[in-house]
């Protein structure tokens, strides 16, 4: 239990920190849409796109995109961070952990679909590219949630034997 | 459930305290008490053997089965 503790405090920090980068992240989106630098290149699809070069629309179009982005990754990190600050605490297979775990579950679901759909933006002109490998791990995860949604009901009548 | 568990009973009979027969039968009042207000869903054997012989009883003076029908009525 003491070596869960320990690995679950650095995989919250670290979840923190991605909090922290996600916030910034937006702040930092904000000033690049407002006065882009000469010669930025966002890669996005791996088509790389000058900023400058685009009008006002497909401005907004690709703030749009990474602000889903960065709003999926913050999810992701929230339920990340309240996830393993329970298991910091030592508390397992509990109703918050099922909760949070199936909340970072869908983020990484959520996570693929803006993915698929990030080409959409005016310069790349791709409609829809499919992200399977993070849809795949979403489900995946979803599913090992429902494993602990077992555990905690088989806790739950183990706490009620006498 | 059809079990009911009439340990209260059998403790008012030998005029024993639940925190006395907790401590002669070695689990904790809450586990017990869990136990006398039928919240329990499981005994162990063990337990159950403890029980048994701290209150000079049968499992069946604890223990009593009502079918469905009469649990309704």
């Amino acid at each position: 239990m003491e070596q869960i503790k320990r690995n679950s405090r650095i995989v919250r920090i670290f979840a923190q920190l991605g909090i922290y980068f996600a916030i910034l992240g937006a702040i930092f989106v904000i000033f690049m849409m407002i006065e882009t630098p000469a010669g930025t290149n966002l890669s996005i699809h791996h088509i790389n796109i000058p900023m400058n070069s685009l009008p006002m629309w497909d401005k907004i179009a690709i703030s749009i995109i990474i602000f889903c982005f960065l709003a999926v990754f913050l999810m992701a990190c929230i339920y990340l961070k309240k996830l393993f600050a329970l298991y910091e605490q030592g508390i397992i297979f509990d109703d918050k952990n099922v909760k949070y775990m199936r909340g970072f579950s869908y983020s990484i679901i959520l996570y693929s679909i803006v993915n698929s759909f990030s080409g959409i933006v005016p310069p790349t002109h791709k409609i829809f590219e499919p992200d399977l490998v993070s849809f795949i791990i979403g489900v995946i995860f979803l599913v090992i949630s429902m494993v602990i949604d077992e555990g905690r009901k088989i806790k739950q009548e183990q706490n009620l034997t006498v | 459930m059809a079990i009911i568990i009439t340990l209260d009973v059998m403790l008012a009979i030998r005029k024993m305290r639940l925190n006395n027969l907790a401590e002669k039968v070695g689990i904790t009042p809450q586990n017990l008490s869990i136990l006398k207000t039928g919240k329990a869903k499981a005994i162990r054997l063990h337990t159950l053997d403890a029980i048994c012989k701290t209150l000079e009883c049968q499992p069946g003076d604890i223990l009593k089965y009502i079918s469905d029908d009469e649990v309704k009525s």
